[in-house]
């Protein structure tokens, strides 16, 4: 018996070498595919800046200046630049201003990455309610905020002295604005 | 029961998922920092500019600084001649009402006049603060009620102002005040100020007069001539 069970053993292993064998020189060809993924960038910046009061001071409705007195001075320059030297920070300086003066700072933000971007949300900080009793402070934005590469959009940081605001004071804030991927901003 | 929480759970893991996918958003961000000084309206009456007739203490005699007293010998026109006695006599001095270093009251006080007893008061007033501004409103007070003017005299031949200061309902003195009204001044310019003094009949005898006198002004793109709402 164990010597029928040994030629058993020789056989079947005889039999699965053969069919091995066989599946090695089966006729085959292989397809390949590489793949590479290059993704976007989505990179802004501040491209030009520029202030509504170049010469006679601007005035907000019910004050005048028939005159064209040029007593407060508007000061618009880059405050902090990414490592490429783009303007990811602006610094606005309202000198010498009174109640009445109104000023219109134009910022243009160029879309300098590969993916159309919408603005996501801005947000102020470091504004007070001292701030607002002596400020009308607003940012008009585009009616479509988005920007497609190489494109541009234009924002106005709107400033009013009011009445109420102090002599000699320094009031001061921060606006932050987010741009996003198009696809990921639900509206505007 | 079971089925509340496994919601719950799933609207957990919902909100956690949501938030991270907002976290992972490819954005950028661009800021702005605003500073925003103000400046300064500020006004004061100049010192040592002040001079007026008939001071007290000034000995007896004619002249600018003689004591002698002076006569509204000219009314309605503005001016005066100069008596032979020194009867009344005329003190005026600044004050700083607000205590912050300017000078921004001027108090009047005539001593033993009389009616058609005349004075003359000048002075300077100077911007000494960054904005431009115009003279826009003349107080004058007994230090108890005051009477707001926008506009005294718009042409020579007008008397002026006359003004109860005893509270009686009868004027005590006239003002004719040079119209300085809309004058503008930038910073750090001055302008002469004068006016004429005249008390009248109706003054109460035996009284000192008082009058406290202050000037308002406006800075420039706010100007009116009268009250501003």
């Amino acid at each position: 018996m164990k010597a029928i069970g040994k030629i058993f053993g020789i056989i079947m292993l005889a039999v699965i070498l053969v069919g091995f064998g066989t599946a090695m020189a089966m006729w085959s060809e292989t397809l390949k595919v590489n793949v590479y993924v290059d993704t976007g960038e989505v990179k802004v910046k501040w491209s030009d800046w520029y202030c509504s009061d170049t010469g006679p001071d601007p005035q907000a409705p019910g004050f005048h200046n028939d005159e064209g007195k040029d007593v407060a001075k508007c000061y618009v320059n880059p405050e902090i630049k990414d490592d490429e030297n783009n303007t990811i920070k602006l610094n606005v300086t309202l000198d010498n201003v009174y109640p009445g003066y109104a000023v219109n700072i134009t910022m243009i933000v160029d879309n300098i990455g590969t993916i159309p971007v919408k603005l996501l949300n801005y947000t102020w900080s470091n504004r007070s309610a001292i701030d607002d009793e002596a400020l009308d402070i607003r940012l008009i934005t585009p009616s479509d905020t988005q920007i497609e590469p190489n494109e541009n959009g234009t924002y106005i940081l709107e400033v009013i002295v009011k009445q109420a605001a102090n002599e000699t004071t320094t009031y001061s804030f921060d606006l932050e604005l987010i741009f996003a991927q198009w696809n990921e901003v639900l509206s505007g | 029961m079971n089925y509340k929480y496994i919601i719950a759970g799933i609207l957990a893991i919902a909100l956690a998922a949501s938030a991270i996918v907002t976290l992972a958003m490819w954005y950028d961000t661009l800021n702005v920092n605003t500073y925003v000084t103000t400046s300064e309206l500020d006004v004061e009456f100049v010192n040592g500019s002040l001079t007026y007739k008939d001071a007290c203490g000034l000995e007896q005699g004619y002249g600018i600084n003689g004591g002698n007293d002076w006569n509204a010998s000219y009314l309605p026109e503005p001016g005066g001649f100069q008596l032979g006695k020194d009867v009344g006599c005329t003190n005026v001095t600044l004050i700083d009402s607000d205590g912050d270093g300017d000078l921004d009251t001027m108090k009047v006080v005539l001593h033993n006049v009389y009616p058609w007893y005349y004075t003359h008061i000048a002075f300077k007033i100077h911007n000494n603060g960054e904005i431009p501004f115009k003279i826009w409103r003349l107080t004058i007070s007994n230090g108890t009620n005051s009477t707001y003017y926008y506009e005294v005299n718009e042409n020579q031949a007008q008397e002026g102002v006359y003004v109860d200061l005893s509270g009686d309902g009868k004027a005590d003195i006239l003002i004719w005040w040079g119209d300085n009204f809309g004058k503008q001044l930038h910073h750090c310019q001055s302008v002469d100020i004068s006016f004429d003094l005249t008390v009248l009949q109706e003054a109460p005898q035996n009284t000192d007069l008082v009058l406290y006198i202050r000037l308002d002004v406006v800075q420039w793109n706010e100007y009116t001539n009268g009250p501003i709402s």
